[in-house]
């Protein structure tokens, strides 16, 4: 055979591959380098070149009372968030698997905040919702008699209001990925189950569960990245405050840099929040491999 | 039995209209708020169904009262369009490659791929920075369409290589004992089966990239702005323009809703691409 089928298999997939491989290294993984070395400089932005000081950055940081608690802040935000999400993402889901007239309208609808643009659903709360005058929350507040509170501008209740949109914009991304994880699971254990006398609760907690545990697992570990990392919905709403208590890692290296104009120290706290990544997704892949040896 | 089936069914309906309720109650809020005259809009007591109409909020977000909506939709429109047209022209010979060979490597490149999921993007908007005064890439919608396709790359690759698994194999081989070459059959046989799948991508990234903010606010100035950043800029530090600032939102969230319209059947799975396998 004249051609070399083994010569024109490597060309293709040599070929195939190539230009992601190149966004991958010149977009990805070259910024990402460039701000692991950005982390050890000082550098005020802008033109000017960024000077070497080791390890400064960090020692300021875990000396800053600020960086702290934005760790705790996000830490919240993160888990109050995707709690919830994850709660009421499976209740939705199991409610539409159940056979109704008008479920797939339902499933539909449902589906909907997730894709509003994230800066138009928080704008939407901050005004005509969280208004203390103009809003429903403010009115609804007045109206039992607690007065026109403001949510947002409450030390108290910001970081409550601004988990809340989360929880409206999120919860169908839980709710599409958990019900297609929920169909994907083959009737007959269940069938057996009942057979065998299992009540519904039963049948929830040791046959359906274990089998869509993979699926409950992948889909919190990407919304928890996610969580961790929402700059736009918070920032749109209270920029961080009042005070500081709704400033997250994000909104923290955002203040960092163009506020304090230290863009060497908010790359310090990039290369934390990517290890802080890391690190999830490292928990996250174990518990994966454990669950599934579990349901099989 | 047949009793309590009803009984589940009924509260099962009442937990659905109660989350749509809930779902959909925002929407109609932006809806209604961009077509209310403004003494409705400022009312103590909110006015939800009955309130005098106007088209007036849309005619001076159109008419560029306040700021320039328009050239930055259609900036928005570019910058979208533009990355997930290099997206896909990336994704898809590698989608097709992961799909079809087994090589040395590839479990370690699927991993490579998911690094741009992986890092947060605010820890990329500071290089991205450096690199981009550097280039001339600031304010520019070329920088914003590198970013995004940096930023889409994951679950483009992902997608398309599980859709293009489920063509089946024997539709390629019999091609290629015909003759053809293996770039005839991609363009013949590959792409139109793979079309319906191509398409949910596209539809997703366009929508990742339509509402994408953190960039477009950050590196994108009074030139390349996008719609997004440009109805936050409604938000003044004086006053807010409830009405153009809803109308303006209803014009950037309409066509985003039509297009997952479009997809909600493959959304799910283009939501999780990768995450599953890797």
């Amino acid at each position: 055979m004249p051609v070399n089928w083994f010569r024109i298999r490597n060309l293709s997939i040599g070929l195939g591959l190539s230009p992601a491989l190149l966004v991958l290294v010149v977009l990805t993984l070259a910024p990402m380098l460039l701000n692991f070395y950005l982390a050890f400089t000082f550098w005020r932005g802008g033109i000017e070149d960024p000077r070497w000081v080791g390890l400064s950055n960090f020692n300021f940081l875990i000396n800053d009372p600020n960086f702290i608690n934005s760790v705790l802040r996000s830490a919240s935000f993160t888990f109050g968030s995707v709690f919830f999400q994850l709660i009421l993402g499976l209740v939705i889901a199991i409610m539409l698997t159940r056979r109704l007239r008008g479920s797939a309208f339902f499933r539909v609808a449902l589906l909907l905040p997730m894709v509003m643009t994230p800066v138009v659903s928080a704008l939407t709360f901050k005004t005509l919702i969280y208004d203390p005058n103009w809003g429903l929350t403010g009115y609804a507040f007045d109206v039992l008699g607690f007065g026109r509170i403001a949510p947002l501008s409450d030390v108290n209740m910001a970081i409550v209001g601004v988990i809340l949109v989360d929880i409206w914009h999120w919860t169908p991304f839980m709710t599409i990925t958990i019900f297609a994880g929920l169909l994907s699971i083959p009737e007959e254990p269940l069938e057996a189950a009942a057979i065998d006398g299992a009540n519904a609760w039963q049948r929830f907690r040791y046959v359906v569960l274990p089998m869509v545990m993979p699926v409950l697992l992948v889909v919190t570990m990407l919304r928890m990245l996610d969580a961790f990392r929402t700059f736009d919905m918070i920032y749109v709403m209270t920029q961080g405050g009042p005070g500081r208590v709704t400033m997250t890692l994000p909104i923290f290296i955002y203040e960092t840099m163009f506020s304090f104009s230290n863009f060497g120290g908010a790359a310090a706290v990039g290369l934390a929040m990517t290890l802080f990544s890391f690190v999830l997704i490292a928990i996250f892949t174990k518990a994966l491999a454990a669950s599934r040896g579990a349901a099989y | 039995m047949r009793r309590n089936r009803r009984l589940v069914d009924g509260i099962v309906y009442f937990g659905l209209v109660v989350a749509f309720v809930w779902s959909v109650l925002p929407m109609y809020l932006v809806l209604t708020t961009s077509v209310k005259v403004q003494t409705d809009a400022f009312s103590l007591t909110p006015k939800l169904l009955f309130f005098e109409f106007t088209w007036e909020h849309y005619q001076n977000v159109i008419g560029g009262v306040h700021q320039d909506f328009l050239r930055f939709f259609v900036n928005s429109i570019i910058v979208s369009i533009g990355s997930v047209i290099v997206a896909l022209g990336v994704s898809i010979p590698a989608g097709y490659v992961l799909a079809r060979f087994e090589f040395r490597g590839k479990r370690a490149f699927g991993l490579f791929l998911l690094l741009p999921r992986a890092i947060p993007p605010i820890a990329m908007l500071l290089p991205f920075f450096f690199l981009w005064t550097r280039l001339g890439l600031m304010d520019t919608l070329q920088g914003l369409v590198l970013i995004y396709v940096q930023l889409n790359l994951s679950i483009g690759v992902w997608m398309l290589r599980e859709f293009i698994a489920e063509i089946p194999r024997e539709l390629e081989e019999a091609a290629l004992v015909d003759g053809c070459t293996r770039l005839q059959l991609i363009w013949r046989i590959v792409l139109p089966l793979a079309a319906p799948g191509i398409a949910a991508t596209a539809i997703l990234l366009l929508i990742f990239s339509w509402n994408e903010f953190l960039f477009a606010f950050s590196v994108a100035g009074a030139k390349a702005r996008t719609a997004p950043v440009s109805v936050f800029n409604f938000v003044g530090v004086e006053e807010v323009l409830w009405g153009q600032l809803h109308a303006a939102g209803t014009m950037v969230v309409l066509p985003v809703i039509l297009f997952a319209l479009l997809v909600q059947r493959r959304m799910a799975a283009g939501l999780t691409a990768g995450a599953v396998t890797g």
